[in-house]
């Protein structure tokens, strides 16, 4: 509710309003950003392309209490367009300026897994990949997805089941092999 | 939540909890925003050629010939160094020396942008690219010389001041305009339309609220480059020629 309020007075021109929207979002959609791109300069360009495109169309957003899909329906589409010809880093995302200082067995063995998981996630293609993100980091309802992505929400929910499906597959053959795929 | 997607869950956080935005994309975000209320139309160019002539014909304008301009893309990340700026220079000339400070000022940060030209059905019908330098509250813009924006007629504005000066054999050509920065969806009064046509004053979208300025302006042409300083902070033909001066000599 207290978000709904900074949004109605960002809507009428409060530019205090947009520092307070700026400082609840960044960090979110910088990771978001991050997530899609796999790169953290390309991240910050697109975290600053959608605050600039935020500010200047918060006249359009008609119900406010739809500022986070609408947000991140800018974002999304200003990452797939700057990632549309990239491939993910996926190696660096795990390097020694992104890892924890974790040290023990079962810590290390954690940190494979999610490493595994991590670049089985960014092989996804774009639009299942997407779905993954938004649910799982952004904690976004179906409905809020479906709003982000213009589609239905039984395709986003078709989506999910076929990343979770692809996902669950890589992660069997990575426990029977033991590898990386 | 099943223990599979917890462990998705995790390792999305995992690969993004070391990212933290720093200040510095806040001041990116500001200084664009910023930059917003400085997106002229054609007929409102701030060039500065001694060449140009007087009223141009308002609404006597063809389809797809040029009537406006209006900022693009960038076509380089906005840097914070004068030596990084000056490595991207290129993209625009090899003949470009930005200085560390500029009358003063330190320089704070600069990219290079793309700017479409468009026709009066604001349809793209060409584009450049150009340097932007901010110094505090002066910023240089420098793009190579391009026959359809700087050999064009713009309308001198009525009651504003103008100055000539030759400088180590560059004429430099200031000038006043005056400024209403307005929200985007602003609607300007019936007065504040009237004053548009008969040039008195410019009106641009794309500020926080009305503000009332006036936007002072340098500019010349040396080595087919176009040069332009301006600001709208309150200062005086005299630190603008100083400028263009430490410019010219470089």
């Amino acid at each position: 509710m207290q978000e709904e309020f900074i949004v109605i007075r960002f809507k009428n021109g409060d530019r205090k309003a947009f520092d307070e929207i700026y400082n609840l979002y960044v960090n979110e959609a910088l990771r978001t950003a991050f997530l899609i791109t796999g790169n953290k300069m390309d991240s910050e360009d697109i975290v600053q392309q959608t605050f600039i495109q935020c500010y200047q169309t918060i006249g359009q957003l008609k119900d406010v209490t739809k500022f986070k899909s609408w947000f991140f329906r800018i974002l999304t589409r200003i990452a797939w367009k700057t990632n549309k010809h990239k491939l993910p880093c996926v190696d660096k995302i795990f390097d020694s300026e992104y890892t924890s200082s974790k040290s023990s067995l079962d810590i290390v063995l954690e940190n494979e897994q999610n490493q595994m998981l991590y670049h089985a996630i960014n092989c996804l293609d774009t639009k299942l990949k997407a779905v993954i993100i938004l649910y799982y980091y952004n904690e976004l309802s179906i409905k809020e997805i479906s709003d982000v992505l213009c589609i239905r929400q039984g395709t986003v929910k078709s989506r999910l089941f076929s990343a979770r499906k692809k996902l669950q597959n890589h992660f069997s053959d990575y426990q029977s092999e033991g590898v990386l795929l | 939540m099943k223990d599979f997607e917890l462990m998705i869950k995790q390792s999305l956080h995992d690969a993004t909890d070391n990212i933290h935005a720093d200040d510095s994309l806040k001041e990116r975000v500001d200084f664009m925003l910023t930059k917003q209320k400085k997106t002229i139309s054609f007929k409102k160019i701030a060039v500065g050629l001694v060449a140009v002539a007087c009223i141009a014909t308002v609404g006597a304008v063809a389809r797809g010939q040029i009537a406006g301009l209006v900022s693009g893309t960038y076509l380089t990340k906005q840097v914070y160094s004068v030596s990084e700026l000056n490595n991207y220079a290129d993209k625009i000339s090899d003949k470009i020396s930005l200085p560390d400070k500029l009358n003063g000022h330190a320089f704070r940060s600069g990219d290079i942008e793309k700017t479409n030209k468009v026709d009066e059905n604001m349809n793209k019908i060409g584009e450049y690219a150009e340097l932007y330098a901010n110094y505090g509250d002066l910023t240089l813009t420098i793009h190579k010389y391009d026959e359809e924006i700087d050999e064009a007629e713009y309308p001198l504005q009525k009651g504003q001041s103008k100055e000539t000066r030759d400088i180590n054999e560059v004429s430099v050509y200031c000038h006043t305009d005056k400024y209403l920065s307005v929200p985007a969806d602003y609607e300007p009064t019936d007065e504040e339309k009237q004053m548009e046509e008969n040039n008195e004053i410019f009106i641009s979208y794309g500020s926080d609220s009305r503000e009332e300025q006036i936007f002072t302006s340098a500019g010349w042409e040396q080595n087919g480059l176009v040069y332009n300083i301006f600001t709208f902070s309150d200062v005086t033909f005299e630190t603008m020629f100083e400028a263009a001066e430490q410019i010219i000599s470089q």
